[in-house]
């Protein structure tokens, strides 16, 4: 018997469908079904994903989707052809774009025109009213293209209705055909598709009634059930519609835009003549042989796999960026190709790293290259509206990011539709989010007093984890483009994302890459906005430096400053545990940057485990290779292999796999753990090994560091961009440190300090720092000149809280060169609100107008709005008695109304006073004895969980002379949550560690072994946290 | 007190109310023994080991001691009130809070007829403030009046703190400060207090509050100050008039500077429930109901009266009857419908007291209506048609009030439609007062549903390899599966029509669990 499975609802239509689209694949594919169609609604979201299953398995595919028109009634399209695929996705675009995000709007009046190649399924529903004029209108419009589809899932009245449209198909000559619905790919996964049921319907499922399926019949059937629900011609028929369609999704071919080469050049001679020009410019001095035969090799190939149009496209759109000032940089793998150097896309030079040529584009992957471009997070919507600007909005979107459901949302959804208790799940997501992380979920919830029925709960449990990983709804990618030659909507349909004025594509970046798509990802990165301030500050008194190339190279100065473990601010670098591994590792020179960042990973960092880099480095552990080969691989990392393109080369080299099998030997081993790929290379490694005369032993320990080094390999091409910025803003903040902190400050918010925090670090590098006052102060922080002719950095207008940046904008304007005399003058001369002068008032502006925070709050609120004919009729007597602020008052209305103070810390003043007399300060803690008792106190501005660090918790805890980082155990956490969920202002008893074998700079940390809140002590202190990123 | 002519306050401020409050049952302000009455928060649940608290919109308005010695403090949100303290939640019920206020205000009566309910939004708090210059000499001065107000409440399960002063809003800002009364406190020492006390208690104005704490002001005294030394003005148009009103209040500053008596607020007279409640006493013992019919009828007749005059109506009485030796027994007459006329309530009542034989030999018969309700001005529906059926609807009302009085309010049901896949669900047993869904879903216009379903499916019996159900069945049409209630009890069925062989259309299933065959309605 032969069937083709015509009726699929995947996961894709969000919380409607209770399987992936690649389970209804397998499932088919198993019951033997001909074909299987996925006709999701009013959508192709999910085909990509079936279309890489059915490849694998082999599995016909038939793409369709099914529509619930404004009429009531329900349609299926089937695409037998490309021309007709076209179609239904235009037709979904159009139907998506003139509704309102994640909804659609299909008429059946479209139908006739639009769809003129697919094949229609009318789907006969149990209280459709047959009307014959459509059935004669439907008719007429497809002819020989329609069915009507009888879906048999068991329902009362279904035999009855049956022969009704049995009547209607003979009358008009329409064909029927067994078209059984499937939700779910297997019977099993009925209470999930009642539990995304009831989501969508946004109540429980004890609310649903029969809104709720009637069974769970919607079901992939075996032949056998399927010869029993449905007569032999329908489920013959389906094999007939099956036969029709000959499209594959392999046959969507992309077009790249092809205006970017002029007209009588081909692309790949207009690529080598912008490469050349680049060249020249990178090597003035001549180019090296060796960058040449690089060269040369990677054009040939790009010619080969024709990917000159998206080269040329990524330079257009950096071109365009270096043209109106922006700051860019390509990272990732983009980074191995000389090519991109030279068109200025990255800025790693082939000499810098070992550039592999094969980890950006091979020949065996046969996958579009990934160039990642980052631009200047403040000034990125100028370089997307260029695009769109260039391309129009048909051929330019933006590629979709799947939402998928992950803990926190998955319990508070799940939670909802079984008709749990609202801050029960509200408690359960926030303490599984990082608390309780991968604990014993049940016996925590016993621990904290849940009491549940048991049932309900182990329903609960099993359907959190059948939820994982199902998608939402769709979402914006962070700025993944797709350009097209010709409309995109012909390859994938489009939809409104939430942004006004913006467009996705349904597909997400896997999908992309299964298709072969190119994307150009125009990414934001703080760190860029913040350089090109710098640089624009620094140009101001120093001439000589313009751009990122006119800072000098390898200065030692940087270095020795890193050393120390000195880089509050700087790029990647400024962690707490980056910091800790400065002075460790120790770095004399830009490669060393390079690993720095790459070491600093989740895995090998945490806990007492030492990467065995540094036990090389220092000398306590010696350094062999069992060959030369492995040797010129392995030596810049000494000896221990550290990038993903170094297991690569190895590959290469030692076990004889080729530059695209060794690709896909990284990728197996970038998802180990998600699936067993890996192991699929083990033979083949291990015997390459052997053949190239290394023994067993060696093989076997080499394949299982290669294993283990899947939880913390990081490419070396993408530390290297980063490693680029990180050294040029470790420069600028060694030598001008007054515009470092200026804009970073002005760059805000970005990295992993708050403007409090920066300011702080500042002053401690001697940056003089004022506060803002309305007759100095610009909109964004300023540098000044101070009397000792050091730079020094004066607070702006942004800082003050509840200030519109419209009212601070037009101060320093209304200023010009006369300051402001008096608050009248000020009135008299902007248009600022009550509530403006209040904020300002409230932040310690106008003290050079009216006295103390208290005295100008009190002036300011009695203000009236200017008017000449009143302007000297205010009552006199009228000021205020009270005595102005004291140092703590003046310390806490600071941190409320700037985020910061200038004054003394708080921790300071609290100093004074018992017990905080009794504690260590940071400043002390170095010269305590190691494993010594320490009680010390400060302001919590940081709590960080790691995943990997098997349940340690990390806090900051600041005082007047630095931050001290405490670590927290587990047992630790348990006894003192309260303290440490709601504490401002701690007070810590434990042991002090201080390390000092090997690095210049002690490293200190304080183990926590009592903790007490003394927040109150505070007030109300506001102080902010970054807590758990 | 000095001045003669001025007033005084006494501020009581409940400071558990939104905890307490949640325990109250009591309805009846006729017997306000408020001592006898189950109102602890031990009988909450029958637990007071536990923290508890009381949310208000996600945030804790109230914690007991356990919970705040676990850290949790009102303003906090219930998950970091949880995580502190695996504390109890309980919702607040502000209806509740105005019955024990209420309930309160009833006592407080007798040593005041100047009674007003004071509550505080922002900090969950409520009381009772009592005028109470106008009651010294009765009650022998200032101390001994307080004294008898603090033990009288004090017999009640209600935390409390009180202030005293000479306005109102400084009573209640003085009951947050802890000062014995004596009886010779002045004005002057009322002020003297009031300057101590932080403005944070002035919490109702969040806003002026805010503002006064960024110019400096820190307590009442700074603000008092300030006002002396300058003028009230200089507030009112910072703060504006509402805000200044209350500053006047708090110090009795007075802004109208000519004929200050006219523009006095009055004092608010406390207006206590009224009830209905009638007796006769009988010249013998009586020993059987029929010898009470004539005073039943009387004194419902008498309630008839009152309730017509006040253009009330009630839904429920209370006969109350008692012996020479003062026992009592409590009989209670409820009707559906609200009535002014006896002669429901006297049909009722006779039910009720034929439903038993009097415990003893009645020497009292008591009427009590304590809930009197409006008369509503109904509009009357111009439907000339349907008089038979507004007719056959009273008798219907009147019928149905009878059974429930004859057989209890458990005894008379009606049916309604809950939306549910599982058949037996669907029948829902709901009280007459409900209201009951009409709405068939679209589902069930195209499906078979029998017209009597069983409320417990009967197994079917094969016999010969056949069902067998008071006579064999064919099965006709079908299936029709239904799946469903997996996460309580679950439910897979396959439902056929059969035939029994005596033509009867019955409804069956096989139960694809135990795979057995049942039989779940009938058809017409």
């Amino acid at each position: 018997m032969r069937y083709a499975q015509l009726h699929t609802t995947t996961n894709f239509t969000f919380l409607t469908g209770a399987s992936h689209p690649a389970e209804f694949v397998q499932r088919a594919d198993e019951l033997g079904y001909d074909a299987l169609a996925i006709t999701d609604e009013c959508s192709l979201a999910g085909v990509v994903k079936a279309f890489v299953a059915a490849e694998e398995l082999g599995v016909k595919l038939i793409i369709g989707s099914r529509f619930r028109l404004s009429n009531g009634m329900d349609l299926i399209a089937i695409a037998p052809s490309r021309i007709a695929y076209a179609e239904l996705s235009g037709f979904i675009t159009l139907a998506r774009r003139r509704a309102d995000k994640g909804t659609y709007e299909a008429h059946f009046e479209d139908l006739r025109f639009r769809l003129r190649h697919c094949l229609i399924i009318w789907v006969a529903k149990l209280s459709d009213t047959i009307v014959d004029a459509v059935a004669t209108e439907l008719t007429n419009a497809f002819k020989d293209r329609l069915w009507i589809g009888i879906n048999h899932r068991l329902q009362g009245g279904e035999q009855q209705d049956f022969a009704r449209w049995q009547l209607l198909g003979r009358e008009k000559n329409i064909p029927l055909v067994a078209c059984g619905e499937a939700l779910m790919h297997s019977a099993e996964r009925k209470p999930l598709q009642d539990i995304v049921t009831a989501i969508r319907h946004k109540t429980s499922i004890q609310e649903m009634g029969t809104k709720l399926e009637l069974n769970g019949e919607a079901y992939l059937k075996s032949l056998h059930q399927l010869a029993r629900l449905y007569p032999p011609e329908l489920l013959a028929e389906t094999a007939v519609i099956a036969d029709l369609c000959h499209f594959s999704m392999s046959e969507l071919r992309y077009q790249y835009p092809r205006e970017l080469v002029p007209g009588n050049v081909t692309p790949i001679a207009h690529l080598r003549c912008l490469v050349d020009a680049g060249k020249q410019q990178r090597w003035p001095q001549g180019v090296p042989a060796e960058v040449e035969s690089l060269l040369e090799k990677e054009l040939a190939l790009i010619e080969e796999l024709e990917y000159e149009y998206y080269f040329l496209t990524v330079h257009d759109i950096v071109r365009f960026a270096r043209a109106q000032g922006i700051l860019c940089q390509g990272r990732g793998s983009a980074a191995n190709s000389v090519v991109c150097y030279c068109l200025f896309i990255t800025e790693i030079a082939p000499g810098l790293i070992g550039v592999l040529f094969e980890r950006f584009i091979s020949r065996e992957r046969d996958e579009p290259p990934d160039i990642d471009v980052d631009f200047e997070h403040q000034r990125r919507e100028e370089v997307i509206q260029y695009i769109y600007q260039k391309y129009g909005r048909e051929r330019a979107a933006i590629a979709a990011v799947v939402i998928t459901y992950r803990g926190k949302s998955a319990v508070r959804d799940v939670g909802k539709a079984l008709g749990m208790d609202e801050s029960l799940l509200d408690h359960l997501s926030k303490n599984m989010a990082w608390w309780e992380r991968g604990a014993d979920v049940p016996t925590t919830l016993t621990a904290i007093g849940v009491k549940m029925d048991s049932e309900l709960l182990t329903h609960f449990f099993n359907l959190l984890q059948l939820i994982q990983g199902f998608p939402r709804h769709l979402s914006q990618h962070t700025g993944g483009f797709v350009i097209s030659e010709t409309r995109i909507s012909d390859l994938v349909p489009l939809e409104n994302a939430s942004m006004a004025e913006r467009t996705i594509i349904q597909w997400d970046k896997e999908d992309l890459e299964s298709m072969r798509l190119l994307k150009v990802d125009v990414l934001a990165l703080g760190m860029l906005s913040a350089l090109r301030r710098a640089l624009e500050l620094i140009n101001s008194y120093d001439s000589r430096i313009r751009s990122l190339q006119d800072i000098p190279r390898e200065d030692k100065d940087t270095y020795d400053m890193l050393c120390r473990g000195d880089s509050v601010g700087v790029f990647q670098i400024e962690s707490r545990a980056q910091m800790a591994m400065l002075p460790r590792l120790q770095p004399q020179c830009f490669y060393d940057l390079v690993i720095e960042i790459a070491i600093v990973r989740p895995g090998p960092i945490q806990g007492d485990m030492v990467h065995p880099y540094l036990r090389r480095r220092a000398g306590l552990e010696p350094i062999s290779f069992p060959s030369d080969a492995i040797k010129d691989v392995l030596l810049p990392t000494l000896g221990v292999p550290i990038f993903q393109e170094q297991v690569m080369k190895l590959s290469m080299v030692a076990a004889g796999f080729t530059g695209g099998e060794a690709d896909q030997l990284r990728r197996a081993i970038t998802n180990w753990g998600k699936n067993s790929k890996l192991l699929l290379f083990e033979d083949k490694f291990k015997n390459g090994l052997l053949a190239n005369g290394y023994t067993q032993e060696f093989a076997n320990n080499l394949f299982e560091q290669v294993k283990g080094f899947g939880g913390y390999g990081f490419p070396e091409s993408h530390s290297a961009s980063f490693a680029i910025l990180c050294y040029v803003s470790s420069w600028i903040k060694r030598h001008h440190p007054a515009a470092f902190y200026c804009a970073l400050l002005n760059s805000q918010p970005m990295g992993f300090y708050s403007p409090s925090q920066l300011i702080q670090d500042a002053r401690r590098h001697g940056v003089q720092v004022l506060p803002v006052d309305i007759n100095h102060s610009d909109y964004e922080n300023t540098l000044v000149l101070g009397e000792t002719g050091v730079r020094g950095i004066r607070l702006g207008f942004l800082f003050v809280n509840k200030l519109n940046t419209r009212d601070a904008q037009q101060i320093p304007i209304a200023r010009g060169n006369s300051p402001f005399t008096s608050l009248k003058d000020l009135v008299r001369r902007t248009s600022l609100s009550d509530a403006a002068l209040e904020s300002l008032a409230s932040a310690d502006v106008l003290r050079t107008l009216a006295g103390d925070r208290f005295q100008a709050r009190w002036q300011a609120s009695a203000l009236m709005p200017h008017s000449p004919l009143l302007d000297e009729s205010d009552p006199a007597g009228d000021e205020l008695l009270m005595p102005g602020p004291s140092l703590e008052q003046n310390v806490l209305d600071d941190y409320a109304s700037v985020g910061l103070t200038l004054r003394t810390h708080p921790m300071a003043i609290l100093r004074q006073e018992f017990p905080f007399n009794k504690c260590k300060r940071f400043a002390d803690l170095v010269s305590l004895r190691h494993k010594g008792f320490v009680r010390i106190a400060g302001i919590v501005t940081g709590r960080q969980r790691p995943g990997t660090a098997s349940g340690v918790l990390f806090m900051s805890l600041e005082d007047e002379t630095g931050t001290s980082n405490v670590v927290i155990w587990n047992s630790t956490q348990q006894r003192f949550r309260s303290e440490i969920l709601t504490g401002k202002l701690l007070i810590v008893k434990g042991t002090v560690e201080i390390l000092t074998e090997g690095v210049n700079v002690p490293i200190v940390h304080v183990i926590a072994g009592h903790i007490q809140n003394v927040t109150d002590r505070l007030h109300n202190l506001a102080s902010s946290s970054r807590d758990f990123h | 007190m000095n001045e003669s002519n001025s007033r005084l306050w006494l501020a009581i401020r409940f400071f558990d109310l939104p905890l307490t409050a949640l325990s109250f049952t009591g309805q009846s302000f006729t017997e306000l023994s408020l001592t006898s009455r189950p109102l602890t928060t031990s009988n909450l649940d029958g637990d007071t080991d536990k923290p508890q608290v009381v949310i208000q919109k996600k945030r804790v308005i109230f914690a007991n001691s356990l919970a705040q010695q676990a850290g949790v403090q009102p303003g906090m949100d219930i998950t970091t009130a949880q995580l502190l303290s695996g504390c109890e939640v309980l919702p607040r019920d502000e209806t509740k809070e105005q019955s024990v206020l209420h309930a309160l205000s009833e006592q407080c009566y007798q040593f005041s007829p100047y009674i007003e309910r004071y509550s505080s939004e922002a900090l969950a708090q409520s009381g009772l403030l009592l005028e109470i210059s106008t009651c010294l000499k009765l009650f022998g001065g200032i101390h001994a009046l307080c004294e008898k107000i603090i033990t009288q409440l004090a017999q009640t399960p209600y935390g409390f703190n009180y202030g005293l002063a000479h306005s109102a809003p400084a009573a209640w800002y003085l009951s947050f400060a802890d000062y014995a009364i004596n009886g010779t406190e002045s004005k002057a020492l009322f002020i003297e207090r009031l300057n101590a006390l932080p403005i944070a208690l002035l919490g109702d104005y969040p806003k002026a509050v805010e503002a006064l704490r960024k110019t400096g002001f820190n307590t009442l005294g700074d603000i008092a100050t300030q006002i002396n030394a300058k003028s009230i003005s200089s507030f009112k148009k910072r703060l504006g008039a509402e805000f200044t009103d209350l500053l006047c209040d708090i110090y009795a500053i007075d802004q109208n500077f000519q004929q200050a008596a006219l523009f006095e607020t009055p004092r608010n007279n406390y207006r206590p429930v009224e009830w209905f409640a009638a007796e006769i006493q009988f010249e013998y013992p009586v020993t059987l109901v029929a010898q009470l019919e004539p005073a039943i009828e009387s004194l419902l007749q008498q309630l008839s009266t009152y309730l017509r005059k006040r253009q009330q109506q009630c839904q429920s009485i209370e006969w109350r009857i008692a012996d020479i030796y003062h026992h009592q027994e409590l009989i209670q007459v409820h009707s559906d419908e609200p009535q002014s006329h006896w002669q429901l309530l006297y049909d009722l009542s006779l039910i009720q007291f034929n439903n038993k034989a009097l415990p003893f030999e009645v020497d009292t018969l008591k009427l009590v209506c304590e809930q009197a309700m409006p008369l509503q001005q109904r509009s009357q529906v111009l439907d000339f048609e349907q008089r038979r059926r507004k007719s056959t609807l009273q008798d219907f009302t009147v019928t149905i009030a009878k059974l429930k009085a004859r057989l209890g309010d458990g005894a008379v049901y009606k049916l309604g439609y809950r939306d549910s896949r599982v058949p037996e669900i669907t029948n829902a047993i709901l009280a007459l007062a409900e209201k009951c869904n009409q709405q068939l879903p679209d589902v069930h216009l195209k499906s078979l549903r029998p017209t009597w379903l069983l409320t417990t499916p009967e197994l079917i019996e094969q016999r010969h390899e056949r069902l067998y159900w008071h006579g064999y069945l064919t099965p006709l049409v079908g299936p029709e599966r239904v799946i469903g209630d997996w996460w309580q009890k679950p439910v897979a069925r396959d439902y056929f029509l059969a035939q029994r062989q005596d033509h009867l259309p019955v409804w069956i299933f096989f139960d694809l669990y135990n795979k057995q065959w049942y039989v779940h309605g009938v058809f017409a």
